[in-house]
C-alpha cells in the first residue's frame, strides 16, 4: 500500500491497465468479446483525442464525429478506389482529417460556448449529409464496403503476422493507444498543455500571460482531429465497412459522454468512459431506442450528481477514506498528476 | 510611457466610458479610483485590448496599442493582474509561475520564476500546491508574481484588494509598492480609495464612466469630493 502511493494511483491505474492489456487475450477467446475489446480501443483513441479539447482546453465540440468519419471514409476510399496499403492510407487519413479540423477548428473557434457547440454540431451534420448524400464517392446509404485488412507484416522468414481475425487486430490497436497516451501526456505536461489549461479556466488571465489563445485552441482542435483520423482509419480496416450511420450526431454525443462519464481531464477518465460506454452500449444493441435515451439520461446524472465524472468520485472517495495522509501530501500528489481537474 | 487621450468604450448602446484622458510617466505609480460601475474594469480590458474602445488613443511608448491584441502587449511590455485574482486553480503555483513566462523560452522561465517569486516567499513554500488552495492574499501574490514573470514595464493591477481581509490588503499593498520601488511603473484600479491613494503618486477619479477629479496623493486626499464619496 505504501509503494502504491509513492507510486501514485494515476501511475498505478496506467500499470493494472498496461497488465490487463498484456493478459487480456489470454483470458477472452470468444471472438465478439475480442471484438469488443477492439472497439474500446478506437474508441479510447476519440475519447483521448476529444478530451483534449474538452477537457484539457475548456472547448466543446459535437462534431467529432463527422472527423472521425472523415478519418474512416478517407482511408476506405485510398484502399478501395487506389489499392493503397493500409500502411499508407492511415497517415493519408489522418492527414486529411488534421487538415479538415483545421479549417472548422479555424472558423468555428472564431465563436465561445455554445455558439461553438452549435457551429461544430452543423459541421458534423453537414459532413454526415456528405457521406449519406454524395452516392458517388462515399456510396450513399449503403457506405464503403470490401475495405482490405492491413497486409500482412513479414520480416523475412522470422516473422509473418496477418489480420485475418479479431484477436490479430488486438496488438495493433493497443501499440496505437498506447501510442495515444503517449502523446497525450507529452502534450498536457508541455508549455503548451499547461497554456491549454489556462484557457480553460481563465481566457483573459490566459491572454494577459501572453498566450494568444485562438491560436492555441485552434492547434488544440487541429491535435484532437488527428487522433479522430487515427481512429477512423482503424475503424475502417477493422469492420471493412464504413456507412454514413455511424458517423452521426448520435456517435459526436457518445464520443462526448465517454469524456464526461470518466471525467473531463484525465486520460484514466477517458479510457474508463470509453470502455463503460461501448460495454454498454453493446448491451443495449437488442434495443437500439433506448441508446439514446439512457446516454442522455447518463449525461444528466453526471452533471447532477458527480460533475467530475468517475475520476472525479474516485478522488472523493480517496479523499474521503484515505485519511492518514496530510492535506499538503494530497495535494503534493494531485498536482503531479496530469490534468489537475478535481475538486 | 502609458498614454489615453479622449478614450471612449461602448456595451451595444451603452457607453461604459467617455472622454477619458489619462497619462502614467514612466516609474509612476497612478491609481484608478471608483465604485463599483464606475467603469474601472472596462478601462484596463481598453488598455489591454480586450474591449474595442470605439473613439481615442491609447499609446505606449508613443506607439498607439488600440489595436493590438491582448496578449501581444505582453510582449510590448505591459501586463495585467485581472480582477478575482485569476490563478489557474488546478495547476501549481510554480506552473502558474512558468505560465507567466509563456513568451520567454523554456530557461529564462525558470530563471524567471526564481527571481519573480523571491519577493513572496510563501509561494516558494507552496511551490508544488495546487494554486486554487491558496488563500485570497496568497493568490493576488501569485497573481503579482506571476505577471512580473516578463519584467513588465508597466503592471496595470485590476482591484488587487478585492475580497481581501484589511490586514491582507496592507500585505498586498506593501508587495505592490515593492515593485513600484524597484522601477516598475504602475497602474492600478480599486474601490479601496484610501489604499489606492495612499500608495500611489497620482490618482484619478472616475465616476460613471466620466473622470471627475484628478490630482496628487496629498490633493486628492484634502479633496472634498474624495473625501465625502470614499473616504467617509
Amino acid at each position: 500500500m505504501k509503494k502504491m502511493k509513492e507510486l501514485g494511483y494515476s501511475k498505478m491505474g496506467l500499470i493494472i491497465g498496461g497488465i490487463v492489456l498484456f493478459f487480456l487475450p489470454f483470458l477472452i477467446t470468444n471472438p465478439y468479446f475480442i471484438y469488443v475489446v477492439n472497439l474500446i480501443l478506437i474508441y479510447i483513441i476519440l475519447t483521448l483525442g476529444l478530451d483534449l479539447l474538452v477537457g484539457y482546453t475548456g472547448q466543446v465540440s459535437l462534431g467529432h464525429a463527422g472527423l472521425f468519419g472523415i478519418g474512416a471514409y478517407s482511408t476506405a476510399l485510398f484502399s478501395t478506389k487506389l489499392d493503397y496499403s493500409f500502411w499508407v492510407t492511415l497517415p493519408l487519413a489522418t492527414i486529411i482529417t488534421t487538415m479538415i479540423g483545421f479549417v472548422v477548428g479555424f472558423i468555428g473557434l472564431k465563436l465561445v460556448e455554445e455558439y461553438l457547440v452549435m457551429a461544430t454540431l452543423a459541421f458534423g451534420t453537414i459532413l454526415w449529409l456528405v457521406f449519406l448524400n454524395w452516392s458517388d464517392l462515399t456510396g450513399g446509404p449503403m457506405g464503403v464496403s470490401a475495405i482490405p485488412a492491413p497486409p500482412t507484416i513479414r520480416i523475412g522468414s522470422i516473422l509473418e503476422y496477418g489480420f485475418n481475425k479479431y484477436i490479430d487486430y488486438y496488438p495493433l490497436f493497443v501499440a496505437f493507444v498506447l501510442l495515444s497516451i503517449f502523446v497525450t501526456r507529452l502534450i498536457i505536461r508541455s508549455g503548451f498543455g499547461r497554456a491549454c489549461t489556462a484557457i480553460r479556466d481563465d481566457e483573459l488571465a490566459a491572454q494577459a500571460m501572453g498566450i494568444p489563445v485562438f491560436k492555441t485552441k485552434v492547434v488544440m482542435f487541429t491535435i484532437s482531429s488527428a487522433y479522430c483520423g487515427v481512429a477512423g482509419a482503424l475503424y475502417a480496416h477493422f469492420l471493412h465497412v464504413v456507412s454514413p450511420e455511424t458517423f452521426a450526431f448520435a456517435m459526436s454525443v457518445t464520443i462526448l459522454t465517454m469524456v464526461m462519464i470518466g471525467g473531463q481531464g484525465s486520460i484514466i477518465g477517458a479510457i474508463l468512459g470509453a470502455t463503460l460506454l461501448t460495454v454498454t452500449s453493446e448491451a443495449l444493441r437488442s434495443t437500439p431506442e433506448l441508446r439514446m435515451m439512457i446516454y442522455g439520461l447518463l449525461i444528466i446524472l453526471v452533471m447532477m450528481f458527480f460533475p467530475r465524472g468517475i475520476m472525479g468520485l474516485m478522488h472523493l472517495f480517496k479523499e474521503k477514506f484515505i485519511k492518514n495522509k496530510t492535506v499538503n501530501t494530497v495535494v503534493n500528489s494531485e498536482v503531479k498528476k496530469e490534468g489537475l481537474r478535481y475538486e | 510611457m502609458l498614454n489615453i487621450k479622449n478614450l471612449a468604450t461602448y456595451y451595444g448602446q451603452i457607453c461604459a466610458l467617455e472622454k477619458i484622458n489619462i497619462n502614467v510617466k514612466e516609474g509612476e505609480a497612478v491609481s484608478v479610483i471608483g465604485a463599483n460601475g464606475a467603469g474601472k474594469s472596462t478601462l484596463l480590458k481598453s488598455i489591454m485590448g480586450e474591449v474595442r474602445p470605439r473613439n481615442g488613443t491609447i499609446t505606449l511608448d508613443g506607439k498607439p496599442i488600440n489595436n493590438t491584441r491582448t496578449y501581444k502587449l505582453v510582449g510590448r511590455g505591459m501586463t495585467l493582474v485581472p480582477e478575482g485574482r485569476q490563478v489557474f486553480p488546478y495547476l501549481s503555483v510554480w506552473d502558474n509561475l512558468l505560465l507567466g513566462g509563456y513568451t520567454l523560452s523554456l530557461k529564462e522561465r525558470n530563471n524567471m520564476a526564481e527571481e519573480s517569486s523571491a519577493p513572496f516567499p510563501i509561494l516558494r513554500e507552496r511551490k508544488n500546491q495546487m494554486a486554487g488552495l491558496l488563500s485570497g492574499g496568497e493568490q493576488q501574490m501569485l497573481a503579482i508574481a506571476r505577471a512580473m514573470m516578463t519584467k513588465p514595464k508597466i503592471l496595470l493591477l485590476d482591484e488587487p484588494s478585492m475580497g481581501l481581509s484589511p490586514k491582507l490588503v496592507y500585505e498586498v499593498y506593501e508587495k505592490i509598492d515593492e515593485l513600484h520601488q524597484n522601477g516598475t511603473t504602475i497602474l492600478l484600479v480599486d474601490q479601496n480609495a484610501e489604499m489606492a491613494i495612499n500608495f500611489c503618486d497620482r490618482a484619478y477619479v472616475l465616476m460613471a464612466g466620466r473622470l471627475v477629479s484628478e490630482g496628487t496623493k496629498e490633493e486628492l486626499m484634502n479633496s472634498k469630493v474624495v473625501q465625502a464619496s470614499y473616504l467617509g
